[in-house]
């Protein structure tokens, strides 16, 4: 009896010492199966053959798909390059079209409520049906845009369908569709902030500018860091904007690594190849978000 | 006495008997209830004719007493599915929809089940099935196994405006030459928004481009299966379909597949186009969906040689999945859909049958409306060409590289370096 009560006893204080990775244990597995099995899949795939023949037997290949990416597939440096611009030129329009409309709507007018809800629509449109009804509005033959252009004395552009507006119209799409979300959160921060610094300024004498540049941002870098960083990853890993409105042409000008990786495992059917490719792109994205952490460790304080 | 003429009696009875049900048994010969209890699953192409499909596969079940669970996609998201299901080597599959350029990418891939033994067998063909009577060409056949049954097929030709040909005056084109003067006149002509001529010139480029390239005697292969469309012939197709396109077709050229062409013609946008006609049958010459409804003429498509004219003609097909763990019932399904009886039906709707009985049939010449251009299908099912991408295994990968090597020519590019180019990159993906 006494040695049963000892044994339980022990068990309990077991338990209770494990507590914490018995009430985690659920969230772990579940972080296992969709997280760590996924992404062991991903690489064991890249250093295969795998092209999903019935006959052909996938044989472990080392880094042959890894080398062929770098030194003889003439697009990847170019994909490279093209989900790099599309994704620092969606960021960067975004946080500046955002702050000036969350500075707009720092204030109360009339109608401010109003505004500010209609500013959010795109936010709720569905990335598809919207990038569909954007490349309907593009189209320069029969699109809308093309015929509001001309009704003002503009000509009209080829939008999607040339390799040099391509890019711009996809980053225009994209600024449309998310420069709501990013002036929602700066509008929050500037309304957050602490009104004793500018009433400072104001009595030492301060522009509006110099108020701007010297409180206002250094105040709101928790904010625009957090967008940086949300926003730069969204956009290195784009899809359907670019699937629907452009499919990564005319003639590869807007496939960016994302669109490729694709292309290659369901169109080429080539899964160790694109396997390689996502592998790398996660190592971008990693490496980017590491640099900017590092960067807000060290960059301007207050 | 008696007892003889009774034996007698009872021996004719017997052979009357004996006649009798040999007579029923002859004429009750296939079984269509012999896998009776089965389930099976057909993965299909979405059309306009989807819905007499599903029409049929109902009357299946009902003759036959097997469960089908049907799905249908259209087409591209379709090939992405089978691609990754038949990868898998899903034995949950069964039936599955395609078109000859996949059909060598799945048959390469070892994900098809060839049927000749099928169509062969007595147990497993009913007699009045009558595979003769598919068209010698829709036949899919690799490597002299048949891997389908082509049941529709879409052969392409010129539509051009007949009012306008008639207002200024211009001949039916039968060569570029003509075609390209056609296109002048009408550029002339043609009121700020209404264009000469449209074509395909996105990534689907590759199959309207195919009866320039064959009618310029280019092609895509040699005989001996390695790539040769940086011939001289093939070079100045893509130059010449790269011209029509830059100078007499609307801006922005990438952005045009098959749904941009069909509408631009619909609206009386584009009056020259080459396409496969049942556009014809099912958009542009309905009232309803179309404002140019009897003002389209139909023709060949313009060759480079002339006289030279060929016909490109996509198969919509059935295979059989090699993983298919009731092959015998899903070869009944596709046996099934593909009989007479059911291939009348769509032709009946309009749809381009590979049957040469259904063009025969009198209900069908009795509700014909556009003999010009059924005349032309008909020749086109007897005559046209169904492998008329490039016939390769990674077929959906060289479909981009080839894609591009056009629209060079379309932005005026060195076109026969994009060709060499292109060569040795599909020379890569053969070996």
């Amino acid at each position: 009896m006494m040695n049963e009560t000892s044994v339980i006893q022990r068990l309990l204080d077991y338990t209770d010492r494990q507590i914490r990775w018995i009430f985690s244990f659920p969230a772990v597995l579940v972080m296992l199966c969709l997280f760590a099995y996924p992404l062991f899949q991903l690489f064991w795939t890249s250093f295969t053959n795998d092209v999903l023949s019935a006959d052909a037997k996938v044989e472990f290949i080392g880094l042959a798909n890894y080398y062929r990416a770098f030194t003889e597939d003439p697009h990847f440096w170019r994909s490279i390059w093209i989900t790099l611009y599309f994704a620092a030129g969606s960021t960067v329009g975004q946080l500046m079209l955002g702050m000036v409309l969350a500075l707009f709507l720092n204030r109360e007018f009339k109608g401010e409520a109003t505004f500010r809800m209609l500013l959010m629509f795109p936010i709720i449109a569905t990335p598809v049906a919207m990038s569909l009804v954007w490349s309907m509005l593009m189209n320069p033959m029969m699109g809308h845009l093309n015929y509001y252009l001309s009704f003002l004395g503009f000509p009209g552009s080829l939008w999607g369908a040339s390799t040099t507006s391509v890019m711009p119209s996809l980053i225009l799409v994209e600024l449309w569709h998310w420069t709501p979300m990013t002036m929602l959160v700066l509008l929050a921060g500037l309304k957050g902030l602490p009104k004793e610094p500018f009433e400072a300024a104001t009595v030492d004498g301060a522009s509006k500018i110099q108020v701007f540049l010297k409180i206002t941002l250094p105040l709101l870098q928790p904010y625009i860091f957090l967008l940086l960083l949300m926003r730069l990853v969204h956009g290195l890993k784009v899809f359907d904007k670019i699937f629907v409105i452009s499919g990564g042409g005319p003639n590869r000008a807007s496939e960016t690594l994302n669109i490729m990786i694709y292309d290659q495992a369901f169109s080429a059917v080539n899964f160790g190849y694109a396997s390689a490719l996502g592998a790398f792109l996660l190592l971008i994205i990693l490496l980017i978000s590491i640099a900017l952490f590092r960067l807000r460790q060290r960059s301007w304080s207050y | 006495m008696k007892s003889v003429r009774f034996g007698l009696q009872r021996c004719v009875l017997a052979a009357l008997l004996l006649v009798l049900t040999a007579g029923l048994s002859f004429g009750e010969s296939f079984n269509w209830r012999q896998f009776e209890g089965t389930t099976i699953r057909g993965v299909f192409s979405k059309s306009a004719f989807t819905k007499i499909r599903k029409m049929h596969i109902k009357k299946f079940e009902k003759l036959t007493g097997i469960k089908v669970k049907d799905e249908h996609y259209p087409s591209a998201p379709l090939r992405r599915k089978m691609v990754m299901e038949l990868g898998a080597k899903n034995k949950s599959l069964d039936v599955i929809g395609g078109m000859m350029k996949t059909a060598y990418q799945y048959d390469n891939a070892g994900w098809l089940e060839p049927l000749d033994k099928y169509v062969n067998s007595s147990r497993l063909t009913s007699p009045e099935y009558d595979f003769e009577d598919f068209g010698q060409r829709t036949r899919p056949i690799i490597k002299g196994r048949l891997i389908g049954i082509g049941d529709s097929g879409n052969p392409q030709f010129l539509s051009y405006r007949k009012d306008l040909f008639d207002k200024y005056n211009i001949k039916v084109p039968t060569t570029w030459k003509e075609l390209e003067a056609a296109a002048k006149i009408l550029k002339k002509n043609l009121p700020k928004g209404q264009y000469a001529w449209i074509a395909r010139m996105n990534k689907e480029n590759t199959a309207v481009f195919a009866p320039f390239l064959y009618s310029n005697n280019g092609s895509w292969l040699d005989e001996n299966g390695r790539p040769n469309f940086n011939s001289k012939a093939a070079v100045d197709a893509m130059k010449f379909y790269g011209k029509m396109a830059r100078e007499y077709g609307p801006p922005g050229a990438s952005t045009l597949g098959w749904k941009e062409v069909v509408g631009a013609v619909a609206q009386g946008k584009a009056a020259m186009t080459v396409e496969i006609s049942i556009f014809a049958t099912l958009v542009w010459e309905n009232p309803k969906r179309s404002k140019v409804a009897g003002k389209l003429g139909y023709a060949l498509a313009p060759a480079g040689i002339p006289g030279n004219n060929k016909i490109m003609l996509p198969i919509n097909m059935h295979h059989v999945s090699k993983f298919s763990q009731n092959k015998e019932a899903a070869w009944l399904l596709v046996q099934f859909l593909s009989m007479k009886e059911q291939l009348l039906d769509f032709k009946l709707r309009g749809a381009i049958t590979t049957r040469s009985s259904s063009w025969q049939n009198p209900k069908w010449k009795a509700r014909d409306k556009l003999p010009e251009l059924s005349k032309l299908q008909a020749e086109g099912v007897r005559s046209g060409r169904i492998g008329f991408e490039i016939a390769i295994s990674r077929f959906t990968e060289a479909r981009p590289i080839l894609s591009r090597m056009i629209y060079t020519a379309y932005e005026e590019g060195d076109v026969q370096k994009a060709a060499d180019e292109a060569v040795k990159q599909i020379e890569r993906l053969i070996d």
